[in-house]
């Protein structure tokens, strides 16, 4: 490889201008990959944490009854027992042993359970619907950021205490402070009208999570008073989990469904359209990366040619004296992958100080960029190494045509 | 000139014909010859009268349409490219008309390009041939000089140290001197005269110049793709 090494360095040098444009061609490539590469990784990242951040990654359900078929008909009609919807709030019973086996899986980072239900909130004649989730004071941060969103007031979930969205205090007209009368919608307690059906509550807090779904919707209570609420004696209506990994919640939720025969979803079920939408960003940005390689190929096997042609008549006089025709591809493949090289490391380098520039540049007084670029994400690694493999690669045409030079034209022309 | 006994080239009815049919052109139609170690033998004859054809053939750069040829006593036609790039690179050196040194090499360098073929790290014997073949041919002092600053001459006589570096039975040189002004056509010519004698290398020149005829040891004439005549000279 001494003469292979010693005569591509030599034509790269000598023709130093040319080498220097075609490198940063190759880098600019490069930066054009990570840059990408950074950019959709860290907008994907976002995007899935303000989903998942707010979120249980997976949700325990009692598997919903089918309502029992009271007789089969000779024609094949089948007569309901009960209709569906309207049979008592299904409880999970066994739901302590439920939690120490979900605790103790691989991969889960919180187990919380929570007792939901409809229910409506009236404060004078106004009225609205609500969900109601009644959880443990110390579980009350776990699947969202709750303390973090409270805008006015605090998170205080002591029986008699509720904390609600901002969209529906405002809708509601309530402020920290006020009494607010909670009652059960569709419970079996509501419609026995017993006397937890109905509660008065204060106002403690009200958040802004930024779903307008929960901002509009949600209430917390205390778990306790949720039980009493809904007439639930003993066992919660759900338990949610949070997991390390995110893109794992599907396999975990696989595996609690099959071990506990409960309904288990996971967070990607009901955000269909985050999966579709981060798909196709991602075919979106492998297609620009693989038009900044194309870029790289293309630049690098014209240059090889037109130095190729330049070169003929040196590559006519080696074979004449014998240097074989293995020599002289090796020779211009080493080109490509000289080129390759240091304009790939050059173009990392500066694919990573460009993405940190703009992070910088986009940051905003919250410290939180308003481009979601992420240089950490910029996949360096992998860029290089393709770029010097494309350009290598683009090397093998031109290295081909110069081996195929006949010595005696080449030497006679 | 006591061993002429060796001979380093032989072609046997060596027929050359570019084209088929009616476009056929036959320029070479039966050329013999023996060339013998040390020998310097002239190749004269009219412009297109087949000389670099047979110089190529000789050489192994091009392959005759009939005929035989041996070099070093070996047999080369029918061996594959890479015996015959061997052969060229062990027994064979090339000068042509004009020098095709490499532009972004040195002098130094230039001469020691086909040891590349032969090894992968020049051994300092070559280094040393190098230096001498150089000193040799009057270019001491221009041997780090890149190709490019030298003059025509310069750079031709350093063609030739590059033909003679691994020590070829025969330096094949078609019209060297064609392309160099009188002084230092003369300079190349008694050089080659002298490198043929202290090496012990033949050389085969093709050439127009009577004055080369003049120094040599045989005469060989190109007419019509024949080797009409071979006549010695009186040097
Ligand atoms: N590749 C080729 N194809 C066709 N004809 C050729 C080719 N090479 C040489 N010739 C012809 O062969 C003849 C001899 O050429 P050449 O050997 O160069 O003569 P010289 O060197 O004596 O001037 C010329 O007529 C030339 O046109
Ligand atoms: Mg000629």
């Amino acid at each position: 490889m001494l003469f292979e090494a010693k005569v591509a360095t030599r034509y790269l040098v000598s023709a130093w201008r040319q080498s220097a444009l075609l490198m940063f061609g190759v880098s600019v490539g490069v930066v054009v990959f990570t840059f990408i590469a950074s950019l959709m990784n860290g907008l994907s990242v976002r995007l899935t944490e303000d989903i998942t951040g707010n979120v249980a990654h997976v949700t325990l359900e009692p598997a919903p009854r089918l309502p029992q078929t009271f007789m089969a008909s000779p024609r094949g009609r089948a007569l309901f027992a009960i209709q569906p919807g309207h049979n008592v709030m299904p409880v999970i019973r066994n739901y302590r042993s439920i939690i120490e086996q979900a605790a103790r899986m691989h991969g889960v980072r919180a187990v919380v359970p929570e007792v939901f239900g409809n229910a409506t909130l009236a404060r004078g004649e106004q009225t609205l619907a609500v969900a109601v989730t009644g959880i443990q004071a110390k579980d009350a941060d776990v699947i969202a950021p709750l303390t973090r969103s409270i805008v006015r007031g605090r998170l205080d979930l002591a029986v008699g205490s509720i904390v609600v969205g901002s969209r529906l205090a405002a809708e509601l007209g309530v402020d920290v402070g006020d009494r607010v009368n909670l009652r059960a919608a569709n419970s079996a307690a509501s419609r026995t009208r017993s006397a937890g059906a109905e509660a008065v509550m204060v106002v403690r807090g009200i958040f802004t999570l930024g779903v307008q779904a929960i901002d509009e919707r949600v209430v917390y209570i205390d778990l306790t008073s949720a039980r009493k609420l809904f007439d639930v004696i003993d066992g919660v209506s759900m338990i949610e989990l949070k997991v390390d990994d995110v893109w794992q919640a599907p396999a975990l939720a696989e595996r609690l469904g099959r071990a506990t025969t409960l309904r288990a979803s996971n967070w990607l079920n009901r955000n269909t359209r985050l999966q579709e939408g981060l798909r196709a960003q991602d075919s979106t940005a492998n297609m620009i990366k693989a038009f900044s390689l194309l870029t790289i190929a293309v630049g690098v096997a014209s240059a090889l040619f037109l130095s190729v042609s330049r070169r003929r008549s040196d590559i006519g006089i080696l074979r004449s004296f014998g240097i074989g025709r293995g020599a002289i591809i090796r020779t211009f493949i080493l080109q490509g992958l000289l080129i390759g090289t240091v304009g790939a490391l050059v173009g990392a380098a500066l694919g990573f100080g460009f993405a940190h520039l703009l992070l910088y540049a986009s940051m905003k007084a919250t410290g939180i960029p308003s481009i979601p670029i992420d240089p950490a994400q910029g996949e360096y690694l992998l860029a290089v190494l393709l770029a010097m493999i494309v350009s290598g690669a683009a090397a093998v045409l031109p290295a081909r045509s110069a081996a195929r030079i006949d010595p005696l034209e080449a030497i006679q022309s | 000139m006591t061993q002429l006994t060796t001979v380093v080239l032989e072609a046997k009815d060596i027929v050359k014909t570019f084209g088929e049919g009616e476009a056929a052109t036959h320029v070479l139609r039966g050329v013999s010859t023996e060339i013998r170690s040390g020998e310097f033998v002239a190749l004269v004859g009219p412009s297109g009268s087949g000389k670099s054809t047979f110089l190529s053939i000789a050489g192994t750069l091009l392959t005759p349409s009939t005929g035989s040829l041996a070099i070093a006593g070996e047999s080369v036609l029918g061996r594959n490219e890479k015996e015959i790039a061997e052969v060229r690179n062990r027994h064979l050196g090339f000068v042509f008309q004009f020098h095709h040194l490499l532009e972004d090499f040195t002098a130094f360098e230039n001469v020691l390009m086909p040891v590349y073929g032969a090894q992968a790290r020049v051994s300092a014997p070559f280094v040393a041939r190098a230096r001498r073949l150089l000193q040799r041919v009057g270019l001491k002092d221009r041997m780090e000089f890149p190709t490019s600053k030298l003059s025509g001459g310069q750079k031709q006589r350093v063609a030739v140290a590059r033909a003679l570096i691994m020590k070829p039975e025969i330096v094949l040189a078609d019209e060297p001197t064609g392309n160099l002004d009188r002084k230092s056509s003369d300079e190349v010519l008694h050089l080659l005269r002298e490198l043929a004698h202290d090496e012990g290398t033949a050389f085969f020149v093709s050439t127009h110049d009577e004055s080369i005829a003049m120094r040599c040891d045989r005469i060989l004439t190109m007419e019509d793709g024949m080797l009409s005549s071979t006549k010695p000279s009186l040097s």
